[in-house]
């Protein structure tokens, strides 16, 4: 029954737009047919026949206008079809919105190979009850800051970036939460890494303390005797400003600069650094040391990698020849959903130094018990 | 690189847009407010700068255009057909002018004006689409009648939508730049400042 109203339906947005005099009120016929198949309520509820009045009205002043023009037999034709028309679309329109929910989407979206702009529908229809409150909240929250019963007009542009600043983190979180469930329509191929480890990814501001939770956590594992490899990338600072970074063997604990800030426009790979590729070798000879089962450590894994250059390769191999039991990585917050989606790890755990009170400790319990030594 | 943000963000952002010309939007139509649709399409513009500034996707902004056509087919239980137009018009002018500017200010201030623009057209538009190329002159020769009857001389509705258009290309260029400036202020809320 649905799937012959589903054809139905298509007929008669087709016939709608059909150059035939005729062929308005034939998708009309079909749209009803449809509609009485599947949901005959629709057609008796008040506001569709409000909303075919306000059609019909329509309808009748286009066929006035075209036959005070053009004679009345034309605007007759051309009212019907008018009628035909919007009355087509508005029959589906009700029907469809009372048919359709996210899983029937996603499934509809699938068979059309629009996987993602399923997956956007989709999450447009959950999160548009959670902003609708989001309105609400931001007004009276906006109107008790300012001590007043009600905002004013000028407060529309702060009332405005809040809403607009809350959208954009609940698109991150949605960015994150779908890589994290391997909604790979939404990304690029993963990459090839075979038997993917427990991922551990830690994450936080710029400053904000993840190479030293990094460091925290290597140190840890050390003294449960589990084998740690990998690089940490210690941030050079002069008068308060980052100005280079310096590679630091986990290991063996040499040390070599990676990167230096460039002038304006002179940094290389899309950044404000100029690279020095005796950091990258080290990171290299670090990654390659990494004894089998080990825990790996990449720390700043940043655009370049997500570009494919930089650590990336070193860290693929070091992943397919030493089998680790978890990798972690020091990722900025930004590009945090990006990498979940390009490593598609089988688990994942992002720890966040800005929300963690013991990062180390959330990082220890996820990882310790894959090496058994609780 | 393509991740999930670029359509997460459409997603949401599009719900923002929809959320406000179903509430705030239905609200203001059935008050009859003058000119609410181009108060509605401001709010759209703001939306669609802000998105592309934070993901600037190339078809992230029509994507967002969708959203709001396919939300408002669902929560208001019908199409608003007048409305969709309109929608699906401002998102896909900006979507070609942010592509264009490789979304920068400049993509931001023509397409501000370009969608903006379209709101006097929207009727015409409309016509054209559900009655035919004839019924747009039939609109016109009625509307030069009316100008007559007044005793108005002239191209009365072309110059009348000149002006209109002309109007309304300004106040969407400043517009589009207010809303890049606003979603600076966004980005530097969101990822703070770099």
């Amino acid at each position: 029954m649905r799937a012959l109203a589903t054809v139905l339906a298509v007929g008669a947005v087709v016939l709608a737009f059909a150059p035939f005099v005729a062929a308005p009120l034939v998708a009309l016929a079909a749209a009803v047919a449809a509609a009485l198949l599947v949901e005959p309520a629709l057609l008796r509820s008040a506001r569709t026949l409000r909303l075919l009045l306000l059609a019909l009205l329509f309808s009748v002043l286009t066929g006035a206008l075209i036959a005070y023009t053009g004679g009345a037999a034309r605007g007759l034709t051309k009212g019907i079809g008018v009628f035909g028309r919007t009355a087509v679309l508005l029959i589906l329109a009700g029907l469809a919105s009372r048919n359709v929910n996210a899983e029937r989407l996603l499934a509809l979206s699938a068979r059309l190979r629009l996987r993602r702009l399923g997956l956007v529908l989709s999450l447009a229809l959950n999160a548009f009850p959670h902003l609708v409150e989001a309105w609400r909240e931001a007004w009276i929250a906006l109107a008790v800051r300012r001590f007043r019963s009600r905002p004013r007009l000028a407060d529309l542009p702060r009332l405005a970036e809040t809403l607009l600043a809350h959208a954009a983190r609940v698109a991150d979180e949605a960015a994150e939460a779908a890589a994290l469930r391997g909604h790979s329509a939404f990304s690029a191929p993963p990459l090839k890494v075979p038997a993917a480890p427990q991922l551990v990814v830690i994450t936080g501001r710029a400053g904000g303390g993840k190479t030293t939770a990094l460091r925290a956590t290597a140190a840890a594992l050390r003294d449960r005797r589990i084998d740690v490899a990998g690089f940490l990338q210690l941030p050079i600072v002069e008068s308060g400003v980052r100005v280079g970074f310096i590679v630091h063997d986990l290991q063996s604990g040499a040390e070599c600069r990676l990167a230096s800030r460039a002038a304006p426009g002179a940094g290389q790979h899309g950044t404000g650094f100029l690279f020095d590729p005796r950091g990258f070798a080290l990171a290299r000879r670090a990654l390659e040391r990494a004894p089998i089962g080990s825990v790996v450590v990449a720390d700043e894994i940043g655009p370049v990698e997500l570009r494919g250059g930089g650590h990336l390769p070193a860290l693929q191999r070091a992943m397919v020849r030493a089998r680790p039991v978890a990798v972690l990585l020091g990722v900025r917050p930004q590009l945090v959903p990006a990498f979940l989606a390009r490593l598609a790890p089988a688990t994942a755990l992002v720890v966040n130094v800005d929300e963690t009170a013991d990062a180390t400790a959330a990082v220890l319990a996820a990882v310790a018990p894959l090496s058994g030594q609780l | 690189m393509r991740d999930a943000r670029p359509w997460t963000h459409a997603a949401l952002f599009g719900t923002l847009w929809a959320s406000a010309e179903i509430t705030l939007g239905t609200l203001l139509a059935a008050g009859r407010v003058p000119m609410f649709g181009t108060l509605m399409a401001s709010f759209g513009v703001l939306c669609m700068v802000t998105a592309r500034r934070l993901q600037p996707a190339a078809g992230a902004t029509l994507a967002m255009g969708l959203v709001v056509m396919f939300l408002k087919v669902f929560f208001a239980g019908g199409l608003a057909l007048g409305a969709v137009v309109g929608i699906l018009s401002q998102a896909l002018l900006l979507e070609l002018a942010f592509t264009a500017a490789r979304s920068t200010l400049p993509g931001a201030v023509i397409g501000g004006a370009l969608a903006l623009a379209t709101a006097p057209l929207q009727l015409f538009l409309f016509f054209f689409l559900f009655a035919g190329g004839d019924s747009v002159a039939a609109l016109d020769q009625a509307l030069r009648s009316f100008a007559q009857t007044l005793g108005v001389a002239g191209p009365a509705t072309l110059a009348l939508l000149a002006y209109l258009v002309g109007f309304n290309l300004l106040v969407g260029g400043l517009l589009g730049a207010f809303c890049w400036r606003l979603a600076g202020r966004v980005r530097a809320r969101v990822r703070g400042r770099v």
